[in-house]
Order: C-alpha cells, then structure tokens, then sequence
C-alpha cells in the first residue's frame, strides 16, 4: 500500500478566490497540501487561509511563530473563521515569485477529537525591507470532531490566487 | 506507482567540499532532500548552504542570484534577518567539530514546482543544529525561472564523513 497518495492537484490557469478539494477520502491517517501561490493583491505580501468542510464560523483556533522583519514575534487567537495566516507574495513583490506553503492535516478522518493542524509557510523576495517578506510556522485546531472531508484554500476578501498557483493535497497512508 | 520516490543518496565515506544532485528529471512535481550533516570547521555548529543549477549554470549557479529569509532560536532567544544579493541560500547550522562526534544537525529542504518555468524557483527549510540550541526556519528565493535540474547542499568548512543526503520527488498525478 502507498504510503503517499495524490488525492488532488490543481494549477491555476486563470486567476481564483480560491481552491477546492471536496469529497476527500477518510480512508487516510493524514493529508497534506503542497501550495506554490502568488495573490493579485496590490501590496507585496498577502496571506493564504484554510476552511474545512465549509465550516465558515468561527470554530478555529492558531497558535504561531511569525515574522516579517528583524523582531519575530508569537501569535496566538481563537475563534476564527478560517485558519493560517500563510505568506504568499502579492503584486508588489518580484515578479514570477511564489510563496511555499506545508500544511499537516493530522489524524483528519478521527472522530474522536479535534482536527489538528501544521503549517510552515514562507514568502521569498528581493528585499531586506520589513514586510517586503514573510516566515510563519503556525499549529491549529478545528473545534469539532468531524471527519474532514473538504479543504478550502482561500484568499484574503477581495483579492485572488493568480495564474500559475499550484496546489496538491496527499493522502498519507500509516501501517496496516 | 510510488507518489514519492527517493531519487538518489549520498553517503559520505569521506569529507567532501558539497554534496551535488544532479541530473534531476523534470518528472516531479517537487523535490525534498533530508540531510544528516556535520562540518569539520572548528566550531560547536558551522552554516550550511543550498545553490541551485539548470541547463545554463553547471552544475549550479554561483552568482548573486540567492534571496534568504529567516528566523531562529539560539539559546533562549529568537531572532529574524533577510539578505538578498546571496551567492547562495543559506539554510542554518549543522554540527561542527568542537560538538560530540556523535551530533550530526538535520535539515529537510521543500523545493516546491522546481520545474515550472513560470516562476522562480522557492526553498523552504527546517534546520535543527544537533548541538541543541539553535533550530531555525528559512525560505529562499533563486531569481530564476528556469528548470531545475542540479541542487547542491555545501558548508562553510567541508562536510564530514558520515554525512547522509536523499533527495525525493514528489510527483502530482
């Protein structure tokens, strides 16, 4: 059996809001999504976001390490619509760039407790000046104990992915 | 078919300047390589770095083409920087020869769409030193567009032997 398993990957042709994986499988131990993205937001940086099973209340909680200059800081918050605060380059930045994104979706099929999520993201750039780039390493939960069963990548309101986003959800299979 | 596939390992039966990847098929849709590494320099830890090649830098391209963002804990504080105008993207610290013998520092490189000429080519890396008090989180940027084909993983002083590398594809479909 597989260890790794491409469930969905999508490179955008056209610029999108945001990105879907719907129907997912509970068949795995965890998911992960593999994103190269970019925003069309006029400023230089802009963040990817994540919501599960279309769950738009406010029912996620984060805890992170970030930053954007020479003093990194922690985060945290709860009751959120939506998880991550992903860099990704926007307009501003040096053309032709993306930002890298890893995020964890462990244990995402168990019904016995709370989706958790790991993420690492970062937004390269020519630039040395604050807010011009972006590292973030961030932990989350989603309050409820379903199976999850969609994964929405989005974008800040207003704003999109832009052509040649890339986005690749795995499911990872354990032993047995 | 396997999703993942190792593509090659490097076992260092001696110390050696760099450890190169090369000839990568353009047949993934990303690559990871993890390294357990050490450096002969006479430090606790010691830097190491990552360049990248295509078709018109062989193996890879040592101009200053190299962006870098990071942040890292050493000791009991944290602390963030970014360069560009690199000749290289510096990825954090490994053990160095003052450390136990037995302390190699691990570091895993994520190279996401490596062959998608659309965009410059990203690194994200995850560094923990080995010695026990530096662990670090870096992106980088290659300022080109082209098809990577040759990665190569340095340090400041030779990497010594032991040292293990593996690069993986990651394929999409």
């Amino acid at each position: 059996m597989a260890v790794w398993n491409v469930i969905g990957h999508t490179e955008l042709g056209a610029s999108a809001t945001s990105v879907s994986f719907t129907s997912i499988s509970a068949s795995y131990d965890h998911l992960v999504l593999l994103s190269s993205a970019r925003s069309d937001d006029a400023g230089v940086y802009d963040f990817m976001n994540f919501q599960v099973n279309g769950d738009t209340g406010t029912n996620y909680t984060r805890t992170a390490l970030n930053t954007n200059s020479g003093t990194p800081n922690s985060v945290a918050g709860t009751g959120g619509s939506y998880w991550t605060y992903n860099y990704i380059p926007a307009a501003g930045a040096l053309a032709d760039t993306f930002g890298t994104c890893e995020t964890w979706f462990i244990d995402y099929s168990n019904t016995s407790n709370y989706t958790q999520i790991m993420t690492r993201s970062g937004m390269s750039n020519n630039s040395t000046t604050d807010s011009q780039w972006g590292i973030r390493f961030e932990g989350g939960l989603w309050l409820n104990t379903a199976a999850i069963n969609r994964v929405d990548a989005l974008q800040e309101s207003g704003d999109d992915f832009v052509q040649y986003s890339t986005f690749t959800l795995y499911g990872i299979n354990g032993a047995g | 078919m396997a999703i993942m596939e190792a593509i090659a390992t490097t076992y260092l039966e001696a110390d050696a300047a760099s450890v190169t990847f090369d000839d990568i098929p353009s047949t993934y849709e990303h690559l990871q390589v993890r390294i357990s590494a050490r450096d002969v320099s006479n430090d606790f830890f010691e830097s190491v770095y990552l360049q990248l090649g295509d078709t018109g830098h062989s193996p890879v391209d040592t101009g200053a083409n190299y962006s870098r963002q990071y942040m890292y804990a050493y000791t009991s504080s944290i602390y963030s920087a970014a360069q560009t105008s690199s000749n290289d993207i510096w990825l954090g610290k490994i053990a160095a020869a003052k450390s136990d013998s037995a302390i190699y520092g691990p570091l895993i490189i994520d190279i996401l769409d490596y062959a998608n000429t659309n965009k410059n080519t990203t690194a994200l890396g995850s560094n923990f030193n080995g010695y026990g008090d530096y662990v670090r989180l870096t992106v980088g940027l290659w300022d080109d567009t082209s098809v990577v084909n040759a990665v190569l993983i340095k340090g400041n002083g030779n990497v010594v032997r032991g040292t293990e590398m593996t690069l993986y594809g990651i394929k999409s479909s």
